[in-house]
């Protein structure tokens, strides 16, 4: 659908459905030619690391997971390594392995929350997963039944599905017996064969055009797909620890926006996430899901933000098999969690939010009282990165009329899966055409 | 199963956006024929909640235009929903796509009502503020009643 694109015009969104919360996006396009865009978000975590100044090392891991209804285990788990470097403490052996495996879940719900229900619909032209139900019911039901497997499994483990309760510095208050874990198997056996036929079911969609050439940046572990650690690493050659991560990466304030937009120190805008993971740790996916990627065509090279639906259905099935794995190897820890001996100091911890890389940093005073918090989320992380996608989109498809172009622009900024409740609410789009 | 949940929603961190959360808390204890829950809004999830109970009442704080406090009571399917409370949080959607997604698949309960309390103060922070503090009592009680009635 192409016509002559009037000279100058404006695209608003008044709400851009499907992403997690609220937030506002401006296209001005002058003369056939896209000038400025700006994704507009507002930031609870800056309201966060507000809030957590004067608390206990121990809190941050319930107050943060307040952050995001989605991904709260990825800020439970970034606030614990955070605080856990600043106290010198290192978890290891089957409570990292049980931290892991509800990191899992939580990978498991929100992928299949994303796939289904915000992004899935965009490629068959419908407005929501109740017009998806429509025409593939059973996609939708499997959808339901996955993330129940990822709700239940976070519960499990987790306390409740929820903003989990149980997860604290050092480890867990609780942590689940060999048989009760065992017995979550034939679940996490029929969520493997369930997420199968998704990959293969975003496989086979169809995709828009559009490359991008963002610098890539997430974890990379020495065995695993990184998600709970690892080295941050880059594919323009970023080799760093989380400790390392204030002297790379800069926070810069945008007039139109209360986010921070994050650069890449003398280098400027990357990418975080499904993307940027798939690219950096191919080699570290779990046979099952290496070879559903080989079977619908995905490579590690992949630089089509539309395609992320599919690495997200590849991790999923890949935590999945993890998950089957630790199970396989459990075997109850002595203590639920390390002690920490309390004492100042300024930590830093990086985990793979479902998103992407999340950042957190602590400074602790010597009685144990947070003095300075950092959080960085991946969506803000994103932001220049989104905002460089929809320059390349809009300019790309400039013919369009407004409320294609909307409708596209909307896609490119959901490909992202802004979580924009850790990061806003809802978003309004405004295209300015002059 | 039991064949009655009460759910809360909201964010506790954004001032009265907590009484869905509050209300239900303090349900827990008082009315043990129920199951109670905690959620976000999030439609899969409230669908999860819903499906197979004969009644489910979820709780909300929303915008009507009302002085704050003022609870509204809404029966899905018999009760409109006024206009003016859409989208004017965040997951007020949710619950219309929960209420849509479960009639798709079947899912929904005999008998949803909704409970709406009127916010004055959504804005960051803890607490709840003194006109919906002021609420509470009466909505806790109407809830229980209603409860009561069904599991007689």
């Amino acid at each position: 659908m192409t016509h002559k694109a009037k000279p100058s015009r404006t695209l608003t969104t008044e709400e851009l459905a499907r992403v997690e919360g609220e937030g506002a996006m401006r296209v001005e396009i002058h003369e056939g030619t896209v000038g400025r865009v700006e994704l507009n978000i507002y930031e609870p975590p800056r309201f966060f690391e507000g809030f957590l100044r004067g608390r206990r090392y121990s809190e941050p891991p319930d107050i943060t997971a307040r952050i995001c209804g989605i991904c709260p285990v990825a800020y439970q788990m970034s606030a614990c390594r955070a605080i856990e470097d600043a106290l010198g403490l290192e978890v290891n052996g089957q409570l990292r392995e049980l931290r892991r495996l509800l990191y899992c879940a939580e990978w498991i719900e929100s992928h299949i929350l994303h796939i289904h229900f915000l992004h899935l619909p965009d490629f068959f032209g419908l407005d929501s997963a109740i017009d998806l139900a429509g025409i593939n019911r059973p996609a939708v039901e499997r959808a339901l039944a996955l993330k129940k497997i990822g709700n239940e499994l976070l519960e499990l483990i987790g306390g409740r599905a929820i903003h989990p309760i149980n997860v604290q510095v050092g480890g867990f208050y609780k942590v689940p017996t060999r048989r009760e874990l065992l017995a979550f198997r034939p679940k996490l056996e029929h969520a493997r064969d369930m997420a199968a036929e998704v990959v293969e079911l975003v496989g086979g969609l169809d995709f828009p055009e559009l490359e991008v050439d963002h610098e890539m940046v997430a974890l990379r572990h020495p065995t695993e797909y990184a998600i709970l650690d690892g080295r941050i690493i880059s594919d323009g050659g970023l080799d760093i620890t989380d400790q390392e991560y204030p002297e790379h990466f800069v926070e810069e304030h945008v007039e139109h926006s209360t986010a921070l937009h994050s650069r890449i120190r003398a280098r400027g805008t990357y990418l975080v996430g499904p993307l940027a993971r798939f690219r950096l740790n191919f080699d570290r996916l779990t046979t099952v899901a290496a070879d559903a990627a080989g079977a619908v065509g995905l490579t590690a090279d992949c630089s089509n933000p539309f395609r992320s639906i599919v690495v997200r259905a590849v991790e999923t099935l890949d935590v999945i098999e993890v998950g089957l794995a630790i199970v396989d190897a459990y075997d109850e820890p002595d203590r639920p969690y390390l002690e920490a001996t309390i004492g100042g100091g300024t930590g830093h911890g990086a985990t793979e939010a479902p998103r992407g890389l999340l950042y957190h940093r602590y400074k602790l005073s010597d009685d144990g009282v947070i003095t300075d918090a950092v959080i960085t989320p991946p969506t803000s992380q994103n932001q220049a990165a989104i905002e460089d996608d929809l320059t390349r989109y809009v300019q790309a498809n400039i013919g369009l009329d407004d409320e294609e172009l909307r409708k596209g622009a909307e896609v490119t900024i959901r490909n992202h899966d802004p979580c924009i409740s850790c990061a806003t609410h809802f978003l309004d789009l405004t295209v300015v055409r002059t | 199963m039991i064949d009655v949940v009460i759910i809360g929603i909201g964010n506790t961190y954004r001032g009265d956006d907590g009484v869905g959360h509050a209300a239900a808390e303090a349900l827990m204890t008082m009315v043990p024929d129920a199951d109670v829950l905690l959620l976000d809004g999030e439609p899969t999830r409230l669908v999860d909640a819903w499906a197979g109970r004969r009644l489910a009442i979820v709780l909300d704080a929303v915008r009507g235009g009302d002085p704050p406090g003022t609870v509204h009571r809404i029966q899905v399917g018999v009760d409109p929903i006024p206009a003016t409370f859409a989208h004017l949080s965040s997951h007020r959607a949710g619950l219309e796509s929960a209420v849509a997604l479960g009639r798709a698949l079947d899912r929904n309960p005999g008998v949803l009502v909704v409970y709406g309390i009127e916010p004055a103060d959504l804005s960051d922070g803890h607490g709840l503020s003194r006109a919906v503090e002021l609420a509470l009592p009466g909505l806790i009680h109407q809830v229980a009643e209603e409860v009561r009635a069904v599991c007689a």
